[in-house]
């Protein structure tokens, strides 16, 4: 079946709502992010994405009514992928998952094109190692804005908190890794007990 | 294929699959609508439970200044505090509490500061309480519990002991004689006064020899003598 690829997310849902197999399309247009977003979560259980993915999907068409279509589609798929990740791991007794190499890698480019640290220098094996030491409440703020590239707004959404709650929570991110960091530099490499906290 | 056309792949295929298998459909609005007016209609019905708590904080505060204690505008602390009436304003922090939970459970309310959320059902129980208790619905509502409630008019009831502490300079009792400017009283719990009004300001409209109970402050100048500054009804 062949659907137009450029359809605003809101008509998509109103059609979807008419026409079930219309729903493929939000499927295609979702689901490598999703996909990327639930793996990067369950960490060692990511075997498990794609189930979680069409869990995240099934569920999402059963509340498809429930969709503010004054917002966008992605942060709503998000907020029920997190949920779904979440639940899937605490029914197994895990904790969401730490950051990746690759994801370290990617935040600490981030970082280097915003200049966030200044001349602090960098390196991804310590911002990784300085992210996994981050309370999670902080690395999920930084890994939606600098992995998932995601606005103030979108993970306000996902998230489900004020939009000034996030802005604090990045910025307080940032700074408790820039801290971590310059430990990291000043001990050769490693994090302190505090850090790792 | 056009181009901006996609075919279906994979993961759509699978999706459509599992939904059409199992047959679901998606839950139709009405459903999302009723689970938010939930939220919606506790948080109407928690503000206007939290305005009628500060209408009969307010009443039960006016009505003590007029039936015994000094004004508002002049009243010490100690008569502020005991005027208090405790029960309602915790029902109004309680009520308050609930309306601001029942917001940030709303479809957006998750985007509002709970701080901001809480200030605005605070300042608009607030606003409605006084609003309300233009039309007495204060004292409208304390005296239909006290008239249905026994527990209520326990605890509502006249304030003897708050009038039963000469020494804090709340004196209250039963007018036994009027001399001159002694009065004879019998306070609430069997003790005679002798009480000197020549100073005292006098709201009690009947003749005090006829009023029965009367609240009094001012101070104990002796063994069972009080020197009056103020003279109320009692009730």
């Amino acid at each position: 079946m062949n659907q137009p690829v450029d359809e605003p997310d809101a008509t998509l849902v109103a059609r979807t709502l008419r026409d079930p197999h219309a729903y493929g399309v939000i499927v295609r247009r979702f689901e490598a992010v999703l996909r990327r977003y639930v793996k990067r979560l369950l960490g060692s259980h990511g075997q498990a994405a794609d189930d979680v993915v069409q869990d995240v999907f099934v569920k999402a068409y059963v509340n498809l009514n429930d969709y503010d279509q004054s917002r966008p589609l992605g942060p709503w798929l998000y907020r029920i992928a997190h949920n779904e990740a979440v639940s899937y791991l605490r029914k197994r007794g895990r904790e969401p998952s730490v950051i990746d190499g690759e994801d370290g890698q990617l935040i600490l480019a981030k970082l280097r094109d915003e200049n966030a640290f200044g001349a602090a220098p960098l390196s991804d094996s310590g911002v990784q190692q300085a992210l996994e030491g981050l309370e999670p409440r902080y690395r999920d703020v930084l890994m939606l804005r600098y992995v998932e590239d995601k606005s103030y707004d979108e993970i306000s959404d996902i998230l489900q908190m004020p939009p000034g709650t996030v802005a604090t929570r990045i910025r307080r991110g940032l700074e408790r890794l820039k801290s971590a960091l310059v430990k990291w530099n000043g001990n050769g490499g490693r994090l302190g007990d505090y850090e790792r906290a | 294929m056009a181009e901006g056309w996609v075919t279906m792949s994979g993961l759509d295929r699978e999706v459509l699959a599992r939904i059409e298998r199992l047959g679901l459909k998606p839950r139709p609005p009405i459903y999302f609508l009723a689970r938010r007016s939930v939220f919606w209609i506790l948080a109407l019905i928690s503000l206007l439970l939290g305005a009628i708590s500060i209408a009969v904080a307010i009443f039960a505060m006016t009505d003590l200044a007029l039936t015994g204690g000094r004004g508002l505008d002049e009243m010490p602390f100690d008569d502020i505090a005991t005027s208090l009436p405790l029960l309602w304003l915790v029902c109004f922090a309680l009520f308050t509490l609930s309306a601001a939970v029942s917001v940030t459970k709303t479809r957006r309310g998750y985007r509002y500061r709970p701080l901001g959320i809480v200030a605005t059902a605070l300042a608009a129980s607030l606003g409605l309480g006084l609003a309300l208790q233009v039309f007495d619905a204060g004292g409208k509502t304390h005296r239909l519990l006290a008239a249905n409630f026994a527990s209520y008019q326990h605890y509502t009831y006249i304030p003897y002991a708050e009038w039963s502490r000469p020494a804090e300079g709340y004196l209250g009792g039963e007018v036994l004689s009027v001399n001159g400017a002694i009065l004879r009283l019998r306070d609430f719990r069997g003790s005679e006064w002798s009480v000197d009004i020549s100073a005292a300001t006098n709201s009690v409209d009947e003749p005090l020899a006829d009023e029965g109970d009367v609240a009094i402050r001012g101070k104990v100048t002796g063994p069972q003598e009080f020197t009056a500054q103020s003279i109320a009804e009692f009730d």
